[in-house]
Parts: C-alpha cells; sequence; structure tokens
C-alpha cells in the first residue's frame, strides 16, 4: 500500500506543539478559493517546472519514452494526453527545474523520514496534513498505527469533510486533531469551498463528544469573505455550545499566487489583501473576551 | 580565529550604548577611534634591545616586557573607571617586530586598503624605516620559522593544503582560571622564591632560575605598571574641580595601588585586575585570540554577591563597570598582519572569548545573576568583542538559554552557545582531571581547554578537499603542476572507489606528517627563542616547574590541527562513488577534464553533480558515512601523538575565514563547486547542499564523533521570524537541546537583516543556506520566487529596531 505525499517538512514549528515532521497528503475533497497549497488539490501527481532553474539541456526530452515533453527557450510544453506521469523526466532533470509534486510512499518510508527526526519530538511530533489526509483512510491508518507503535505525538489537520467513522478510528491514535472551520453560513460554504459545511459541522460536534480536549480550532481569517461578525459570532457560539475552547487564527495571504500560475490553476481572488495586524488582534479579542484560548499562527 | 564567530560591523552608531552617559560618551570615543598601527612598543622594544645585553633570553625578555611597561605611555581617559590601554590611544594597535616584521609596503597596504585599514602615521613610516626594521631584519621569529622548514612543507604551505598561525603570531588562546582572584602577584613572587628555595641541584637548574627570575621580573613589572596608573589618577585628582569625578580618581588611585599587587577584595578589584592582567599579556606577545577572562561570571560572582550583601555594590554600578570592560576589549582591534596575510585579513576581532554559565568544578551548573546580568550587558554594548558565549549542561536550566536566545535574535551572532557536558568529555578523553575539565571551556572561537592550567595552541588549518584535489592528479597540484605529494597512482588506474580512497589516505598522511614535522620546529623556536615570563606566572603550573608556558610549563600542553572542508570533501567523495564508481555515468578521464576545465562545457554534469547526489547536511547516511571515514582518517593519523614540549597533538574542526583562502587555492570539485570558490566552513554543510532544513544539517553533523576533538564549528542561519514568537524560541531550545544530546561541541545562530536578504536576491550562490520562514512553514530564502522575497524582506525590516 502506497500513500500519494506531496512534502514532508522537517522543523514544522507552527503546525502544533513542539519541532514536528508534517506530512503533507495529496489531494483534498474542498476547493477554496484562498487556499494556500493549490497543490494539494489534486489527487494526481502534478509535473512543475520552474524555467529560472532550466538550463535547456533537453534532458527530459531524451528520457521521456512518450514524447510529451518539449522544451522551447526555457519553457517546458507538457503534452498532457500523451504524459502517463512516469515521471522519469522530472528524476533526471539535472537543475531540478522539472520537479514532480506528489510521490508515492510506503508507510515504512515515510516513518523512515520521521524517525529520523524522532530526537528532536520532546513536545512535538508529527503533524499529518494535507490535502486532506482522510481522502488515503487505509494509508492513512496504517501510519497513524505505526506513528502510535513508536510513541510518537500525532496531530491531524483535517477540514473534516469524511464519513464520521473514519475520523473517529482516526481519534483512537491521534493526540491532537487541528480541524479547520472556515464559513457557518451553508450556502457561502457551498461558494467558496465547493462543498457544504453539513458534515463538517456535524462531525465536529460528534468528534466533541468523544475527544474533546483534543481538538484545536483552525480558522483561517479571508478578509471580507469570512472576517464579518456575523460569521465570527456564529462559530463562537457553535465551538460555546459544543464546548471546545482551543482556536488558532490564521491569517489569509497571498504568498502562493505564484504556485498557481506554475500549476495553471485559476486564482480567484486576485483583489483581497491580507488582514492587517489590528484587524487580527480584534478578531483575536473578540474570542479571548468570550473565554477562548486563542493563538496566531499557521 | 577571525569572522564567522560573528558577523556585524557598524562603524557608525544610530545610538550611543551604555546604561549610564559615561558609558554612552566613552562608547562614542571607542567605536570613533581609529584603527591605527601604534609604533610605541616596537620602538621601547628595540631602544632596549639595542641598549642592553643580557644572555640569557627569558631574562632579556622580561627585562624588556618591564622596560616598555616602564616607559609606555599611561593615560586616564575622561570619564574611564577601568583603566589602562595597549598603545597610546584606544585602538592604537602595537606591533611586534621581534614575530614578525612590517615591511614599508605592508604597512602601505595596511594603511590604504578600503576594508579593514589600520592607518600609519608619516612618523611611523620614518621610524620603521631608519630604526625598526634595520634592527629586526633577519632577526624574527617568522624569519626562523621560514628559514627551517623544509622544501615538503614549504610546497604544502604555498599549496594551501595548510597554514600555518605561529609565522605571524605568538601561541595564545589562552585563558585565565581563578588565579588572580585568589592571590596578588605579591603572593606570586612570594611563590616563586619559595620555588627557588627548594630548587634541587639537576641538570634543568640553571635554566628554571633563570625562568623563575624572569617571571619575577615580569610579576614585579605588571605591579610598577598599575602604579604609574595609580600615580596619574591621583594627579589628575588634584587638579578635578568636580567632587564625584575626584573621589572617583582616588579610588582608581587607591585601586590601581592594590591590585595586582595584592588579591582583589571586591568586584571592582576583580575587574581591574583582570583587566592589568589582560594587558599585560597583550603587550607581552602578540598571542592568537588576545587572552581571556574565561568564567567571568563565574569567578567575578563571590564578589559580586559579597558586595551587593555589604551594600558596597549595586546591580547598576556593576553593570557600569562591566560595561566599561566590555569597551576596553572593543579598543583593542587585532594585531595587524604582514604580507599576504595583511592583504587578506579581514577583521578587527580578536576573539577574547568569554564564557557563561557551564560548570563548576563540581558538576553543578554555574549559572548566577552575575550570568543573567552580562547577558544584559551584551545585549546593551552589541559589540563584536568580547565575543561572548554560553555553555549549556543538561543541567542548565531552560530560561538561560532562552534569554540568550532574546539576543541572539535582535540579530548579530552572540552569544555562541556550546555543550558543556561536550567539553567535559572532550576534556577528560586528552587525559584531564575531571575537576580541570569542569573548570574548563572554549576560546577564540570553539577551542576547548582547561582554563588556566593549559597551554592549547592551534597550529594550523588542514585543507581535506586539497588533499583529495592532490589524490585525483597523482601528487601533483594541478593549480602549479608541481609533485608535491606522493605518487599514489593514477586515479583513471582505479577500479573502485576504495583504490581511491586508500590512496587518498596515504596522502593524507604524508601531509599531516609534514604538517606536524614542521609544528615540532616552530615549537623549539618558541620556546627557545620567546618565553613569555609574565603568561607564565597565570598559567598553572609554569612557576611550579620552573618552566616557560611556551617550553611546556603549563600543566597540560596541546597542539590542535584544523580540519577543514569536511562537507566539500564529503560531498566530492559521494559525487566520485556514486557517479564514476556506482552509476557510471561519468568517466574518470571525463571527470579530470571537468574539474581542469571548470566545467566548462559539461554544464549538465555540474548540475547533476549539484542536484542529484547524496549530501552531507540531509541525514542521508550515504554521504555521511564517507564524512565520517574522512573524520576518522584524520583523526587518526594526528590525535595522539607527541609534541616537542611533552603535550599531545589533537584536532579540531574549525575554519573561521580560511575555507575562502583555500578555495582560492583549488580548481573545480567534483561536487560541482567552481575553481577559486571558498570551500565549505567549519562542520557546517555545503553552502546550499543542506536541502532538508536544520535538523537534518544537525542530524548529519552529529554524526561526527565531536567528543574526539577539541571543538567544531557548526553555523546556521535564520531569519528573525523563524524566532519571532515564543513557539519559535521553544523550538530552538529543543533543537539545541537535540543537538547536544547528541554530543554536538557547538552551534550558532545567525539571524540576518533585510541586507542580507537583498544580497541574498542578488547572489542566491552565496546565500543558498538561508532559511527563512514563510508562513506556517519555513523554507530556504533562495528557493523562493521574487515577490515573496521582497514581502520577507518587508517583514525583515520591520523586525529590526
Amino acid at each position: 500500500m502506497k500513500g500519494l505525499i506531496f512534502d514532508i517538512k522537517k522543523y514544522s514549528i507552527h503546525d502544533g506543539e513542539g519541532i514536528r515532521t508534517t506530512v503533507f497528503f495529496k489531494g483534498c475533497p474542498l476547493n477554496c478559493f484562498w487556499c494556500h497549497n493549490p497543490e494539494s488539490q489534486s489527487f494526481k501527481t502534478q509535473i512543475i517546472h520552474y524555467s529560472d532553474k532550466c538550463i535547456n539541456c533537453k534532458t527530459c526530452e531524451i528520457v521521456c519514452k512518450k514524447h510529451a515533453i518539449k522544451v522551447i527557450d526555457k519553457k517546458v510544453y507538457i503534452d498532457n494526453f500523451s504524459c502517463d506521469l512516469c515521471i522519469d523526466c522530472t528524476k533526471s532533470c539535472p537543475t531540478g527545474a522539472l520537479s514532480s509534486i506528489g510521490t508515492l510512499y510506503s508507510v515504512d518510508e515515510i516513518l523512515d523520514e520521521i524517525l529520523k527526526d524522532k530526537i528532536f519530538y520532546t513536545n512535538g511530533g508529527v503533524t499529518i496534513s494535507g490535502g486532506e489526509p482522510f481522502l488515503q483512510i487505509n494509508f492513512l491508518m496504517a501510519l497513524l498505527k505505526k506513528l502510535k507503535e513508536n510513541h510518537i505525538h500525532i496531530a491531524i489537520d483535517t477540514c473534516g469533510y469524511t464519513k464520521f467513522s473514519n475520523i473517529k478510528n482516526a481519534a483512537v491514535y491521534a493526540d491532537q486533531f487541528l480541524y479547520d472551520l472556515k464559513i457557518m453560513d451553508p450556502v457561502l460554504h457551498i461558494k467558496y469551498t465547493g462543498v457544504s459545511n453539513e458534515i463538517i459541522l456535524e462531525n465536529l460536534e460528534k468528534l466533541s463528544n468523544i475527544a474533546r480536549d483534543k481538538i484545536n480550532i483552525r480558522l483561517p481569517i479571508i478578509p471580507t469573505i469570512n472576517d464579518n461578525l456575523d460569521n465570527l459570532s456564529q462559530t463562537a457560539n457553535f465551538l460555546k455550545k459544543l464546548k471546545i475552547s482551543k482556536i488558532d487564527i490564521l491569517a489569509y495571504h497571498n504568498f502562493m499566487v505564484d504556485k498557481y500560475k506554475r500549476l495553471n490553476m485559476d486564482f480567484k481572488l486576485k483583489h483581497i489583501k491580507k488582514p492587517k495586524d489590528e484587524e487580527i488582534n480584534s478578531i483575536v479579542n473578540f474570542f479571548r473576551s468570550q473565554d477562548f484560548t486563542v493563538e496566531v499562527g499557521g | 580565529m577571525q569572522i564567522n564567530c560573528s558577523i556585524v560591523d557598524f562603524k557608525k552608531p544610530k545610538t550611543l550604548r551604555g546604561c549610564t552617559t559615561r558609558v554612552k560618551n566613552l562608547y562614542k570615543q571607542s567605536i570613533q577611534a581609529q584603527e591605527k598601527i601604534s609604533v610605541e612598543r616596537a620602538m621601547l622594544l628595540t631602544e632596549f634591545y639595542k641598549n642592553n645585553n643580557i644572555d640569557s633570553i627569558p631574562l632579556k625578555r622580561a627585562a624588556a616586557f618591564d622596560y616598555i611597561l616602564e616607559n609606555k605611555k599611561v593615560t586616564i581617559f575622561e570619564g574611564e573607571l577601568i583603566v589602562g590601554e595597549r598603545g597610546e590611544l584606544p585602538k592604537a594597535t602595537p606591533t611586534y617586530p621581534e614575530i614578525n616584521l612590517h615591511s614599508l609596503e605592508d604597512l602601505k597596504i595596511l594603511n590604504e586598503r578600503e576594508k579593514v585599514p589600520y592607518k600609519v602615521d608619516k612618523e611611523v613610516f620614518e621610524l620603521y624605516k631608519d630604526v625598526i626594521i634595520p634592527y629586526w631584519s633577519g632577526k624574527t621569529i617568522r624569519e626562523k620559522i621560514f628559514s627551517n622548514m623544509d622544501k615538503a612543507w614549504l610546497n604544502a604551505f604555498e599549496a594551501g593544503i595548510f597554514t600555518e598561525f605561529m609565522e605571524q603570531r605568538a601561541p595564545g588562546h589562552t585563558v585565565l582560571g581563578d588565579r588572580i582572584y585568589k592571590f596578588g602577584m605579591l603572593d606570586i613572587i612570594d611563590q616563586i622564591d619559595q620555588i627557588i628555595i627548594d630548587l634541587k641541584n639537576d641538570s634543568d637548574s640553571l635554566s628554571k632560575i633563570e625562568e623563575l627570575q624572569a617571571m619575577k621580573i615580569a610579576a614585579k613589572a605588571i605591579i610598577k605598571f598599575a602604579r604609574r596608573y595609580a600615580e596619574q589618577a591621583l594627579e589628575l585628582s588634584k587638579t578635578e574641580h568636580d567632587q564625584k569625578r575626584k573621589e572617583e580618581l582616588l579610588e582608581i588611585a587607591r585601586i590601581c595601588n592594590k591590585v595586582p599587587a595584592y588579591k582583589p577584595d571586591s568586584f571592582y578589584e576583580a575587574l581591574q585586575y583582570y583587566w592589568f592582567v589582560h594587558l599585560g599579556v597583550v603587550i607581552e606577545l602578540n598571542g592568537w585570540d588576545s587572552f581571556s577572562p574565561g568564567k567571568l561570571d563565574m569567578h567575578l560572582y563571590p564578589f559580586y554577591k559579597k558586595d551587593i550583601e555589604n551594600g558596597n555594590l549595586t546591580k547598576e554600578k556593576a553593570k557600569e563597570l562591566l560595561e566599561c570592560l566590555w569597551i576596553k576589549f572593543y579598543n583593542h582591534p587585532a594585531v595587524a598582519k604582514v604580507g599576504v596575510t595583511a592583504q587578506e585579513s579581514a577583521t578587527y576581532t580578536d576573539f577574547a572569548q568569554i564564557n557563561l554559565g557551564g560548570l563548576d568544578e563540581k558538576g553543578n551548573p554555574s549559572v548566577n545573576e552575575l550570568s543573567y546580568l552580562i547577558l544584559d550587558v551584551i545585549e546593551e554594548m552589541r559589540l563584536v568583542q568580547p565575543n561572548p558565549s554560553i555553555h549549556v549542561s543538561k543541567k542548565t536550566p531552560d530560561e538561560f538559554i532562552k534569554r540568550a536566545i532574546d539576543i541572539i535574535k535582535t540579530g548579530f551572532g552572540q552569544p555562541a552557545i556550546f555543550n558543556a557536558d561536550a567539553v567535559v568529555q572532550e576534556l577528560l578523553r586528552q587525559g584531564k582531571s575531571i575537576e580541570d575539565a569542569r573548570l574548563g571551556g572554549t576560546s577564540g572561537c570553539v577551542e576547548s581547554g582547561a582554563f588556566g592550567k593549559e597551554s592549547y595552541t592551534l597550529t594550523g588549518y588542514f585543507s581535506l578537499p586539497k588533499v583529495l584535489e592532490i589524490t585525483l592528479n597523482n601528487g601533483i597540484d594541478p593549480l602549479t603542476n608541481k609533485q608535491i605529494g606522493l605518487k599514489t597512482g593514477d586515479f583513471k588506474d582505479f577500479e573502485t572507489f576504495n583504490e581511491l580512497f586508500d590512496a587518498f589516505k596515504k596522502q593524507l598522511k604524508y601531509f599531516i606528517d609534514v604538517k606536524i614535522k614542521g609544528n615540532l620546529v616552530i615549537e623549539q623556536i618558541y620556546a627557545k627563542y620567546c618565553p613569555a615570563p609574565f603568561l607564565s606566572i597565570l598559567i598553572d603550573d609554569c612557576v611550579k616547574n620552573g618552566k616557560d608556558f611556551n617550553a611546556g610549563g603549563a600543566r597540560y600542553n596541546t597542539c590542535y590541527i584544523q580540519g577543514t572542508g569536511i562537507g566539500t570533501i564529503t560531498d566530492s567523495l559521494s559525487s566520485i562513488k556514486y557517479l564514476v564508481f556506482e552509476k557510471k555515468t561519468i568517466k574518470p578521464q571525463d571527470l579530470l577534464s571537468m574539474l581542469k576545465s571548470n566545467f566548462e562545457g559539461f554544464e549538465v554534469q555540474r548540475q547533476i553533480m549539484l542536484n542529484k547526489v547524496p549530501k552531507y547536511g540531509n541525514d542521508d547516511d550515504y554521504a555521511d558515512t564517507i564524512m565520517q571515514e574522512v573524520f576518522e582518517e584524520f583523526f587518526n593519523n594526528i590525535d595522539g601523538k607527541a609534541t616537542y614540549k611533552g603535550g599531545t597533538f589533537r584536532i579540531n574542526m574549525l575554519p573561521t575565514t580560511v575555507h575562502v583562502y583555500f578555495g582560492s587555492k583549488m580548481l573545480a570539485t567534483p561536487d560541482g563547486r567552481l575553481a577559486y570558490e571558498p570551500i565549505s566552513e567549519g562542520i557546517s554543510p555545503v553552502q546550499g547542499a543542506d536541502r532538508k532544513g536544520p535538523t537534518a544539517v544537525i542530524k548529519s553533523a552529529s554524526k561526527m564523533d565531536h567528543i574526539k576533538t577539541g571543538g567544531t564549528l557548526l553555523n546556521m542561519k535564520f531569519t528573525p521570524d523563524l524566532l519571532k514568537d515564543k513557539k519559535g524560541t521553544d523550538a530552538l531550545v529543543s533543537l539545541i537541546r537535540a543537538y547536544f544530546k547528541l554530543d554536538g561541541h557547538h552551534v550558532q545562530f545567525n539571524v540576518v537583516d533585510a541586507h542580507t536578504l537583498r544580497q541574498a536576491q542578488k547572489k542566491p550562490q552565496d546565500y543558498s543556506d538561508l532559511i527563512v520562514r514563510v508562513a506556517g512553514y519555513s523554507d530556504y530564502f533562495c528557493h523562493l520566487n521574487e515577490q515573496l522575497q521582497n514581502e520577507i524582506i518587508a517583514r525583515t525590516e520591520h523586525s529590526f529596531k
């Protein structure tokens, strides 16, 4: 069994407590307008090209068995119909200009990488993020089991859009859930993420009944979309009802615009600027005044 | 030691630093003072040597020391509380013509060079031309060294296989223990007299008596020197109208009459005593890395505590006094070099290291209130010297590390962080007693030593990658086509990687033997011609043994050879192993032509070497195992060999800035490095070869057996953003703790500023290991797009004061 992983980041210090290794699962059921990791959405390996690193050596053209790739003036053209994603081209690219996003790993291969940093996990551990980890549930469960056997602290970063039985099974092993809440209004949720939030809220409620203390809510703040008092109040009320008290505020930024371009993806929020520090502070205060434990970070 | 230990220079301060107006004024005076060549010492020494015929070298040097101290200018500057200068003015830097004689051309270079100049007055040129050069020419230690080295040594030296520390400066890196806090110089003179009385008549007794008499002269000289300051203070007090200053001057007079003749009883007296001793050492000789007080917080704490309890001192006053001492250190630029080195040497820093924290002799953590107060001073003063470090044992509280990180965060590379437990293990392995090991620490850049009891000298850097270059060329230096190494076989004929590695081992052994043979002669030259009687009275057991510091009088004697470029050689060997012998995608003869042509026409292969080969710094055993093998070879060929003065050779792994020089003496290397570019520094990975973040670097670096060394140097760069919040600080503490659990010796975090980031944008190849925090994750700065880089630059600017 293999899982499709798009990154393993070591020394992650803002995805949970302590020094962590974050494993990014590829593929996501949501399609948020503000997605900071657009390369995480597709469930397929993607090939990406950095022309600034390209030296026009055409090694990729030579190794491609399907003749699906052409380099002209440090620009790469891939015929997606012929390309079978064998990634021989990225493997042989001397400069790394051509690279693939999404690599198949076995559980043991990931575990080897994770265990290399075990000495650093005194207060930290592993964060499983994505994409959406629950989309690869069998692989995820196998990995969680191994991590627990090795006494490693586990955090799962999820959008909550999955069958509750998946979350429940994972909760046996996970020490922490970083649970995203984006928009409370179901219609707006569909508009901006592509799916309804009904399952998400329901799952959170159920999870709060079995593992309340493990939950950290992650609240992305997207100006003009979810930073209005209405949405914030609804969020606060819902969390109070569930007796969930820990919130991480994640401020929107647009550092990933370039990634959209390279992936030939459409970026829909060009007009939105990142929130000002004052705005973030007032949101923090809004929640703190209602006895939530709030941290800014992400 | 130079640079790398901290890299900030600021001639034009925006703000004046110091906790009081007095300190601010002294700070201003020090910062704005021009670095100058002072001819005073050289002239006094020359006068003395011309007019005195003393047969015994120790006695002559002691008498010359006395003469210099008796006749040099003594000035107390406005507002000073700690008094005494090495030259006539702050930053007036003496020369040591008996060691190395500046030519007029050297002086011209020093005077005119754009970076790090030492101004030379017309009068100095004249005196050099008419008096100093004519007298010392042909008599210097440097000339004795070069005329006694054999062809093999000179070849290797010129080719950039190794450097030699003692060709321009005397043996140094010396650190004081607690001797001066327990004894006045008069006590020490009594001790010397007693030892002379007790001397048994043996074959050495005459030389012992001479040496002990010389020490006595030196001890008396420093007492007289201090009393000249006392007289000066008294004199000034007579005309001083400001009542407060008048009292200060009278207090200075009292203290300078008391110390160093008698042992100190107060915090203030202890500081002033240290400073006189410091001046004595740096005036007597130009030993490497200035001179260091060692565990300053531990030694001064009893005085501090007593004074505070008695109401004789306030915390604020203690801080002011320490700040005055800091300025004194800053007033002393490194001594000016000669020859090519004069052109290359690019720092005024002289690396007097001050150790904070660490352990006491019983093995308890010795962090105290004063340790924190000194950290406050470091943060307030932001001076590149003295060069402070914190020593972290597993018993050291996290709070102490966090306070240090607070300062590191502000972005000037200080303090460096050392593993106190590793230092103890290193010293124990070298045969020191447990108490001496615990009271040891580090000096210079990262060198371990038993403070107050050891002569541990760095003898020269050794370029590991250059030895590989010679091996690949069958003993020939491809830069000069000279046969300087052994004929270990043609690379083209090697069928396995092991054959190549065996050839490398033979060359390595050969060049190390050449270096050691040279060292033995150089040690003799210093032992015979350059005794240091003043330094000898400070370091145990020179007095007891009746033997000079430079002749093996200290309790422990160690000579270090410093390995450099472990990253470059590891990656080069990894490249050859992987591409030539395993994948066989590059033929040996083709590799040689690529290197010779500086990869001209072979950019694809070069990129493969840069990007597709396992590299040191990524926690990848393929490369890291090679690193371990090279390290063990280096270690086995040096460690344990006997030195001339009864000590032992050991290894260190550190570069200072020599990796730039060594790189300039090499063609392209199989790791993809271009000709004349720097090789890797310290035990850090090749610039940009580490792609997996700080934890992987630490894992790779810790696969080296640090305990077998006397110090390793690991530099890591971070942007302030990575440390901006509590999580950042906590994570860094965990990172440090993990490295030290793995026996890492030292780590230093360079928190970079926006200017550096801009440079990194322009020349990414030079900054490829720069780590930045982006948004929720960290990445290499040079991997980011321009827009994002600009964003981070903007953020970085905000986070600096």
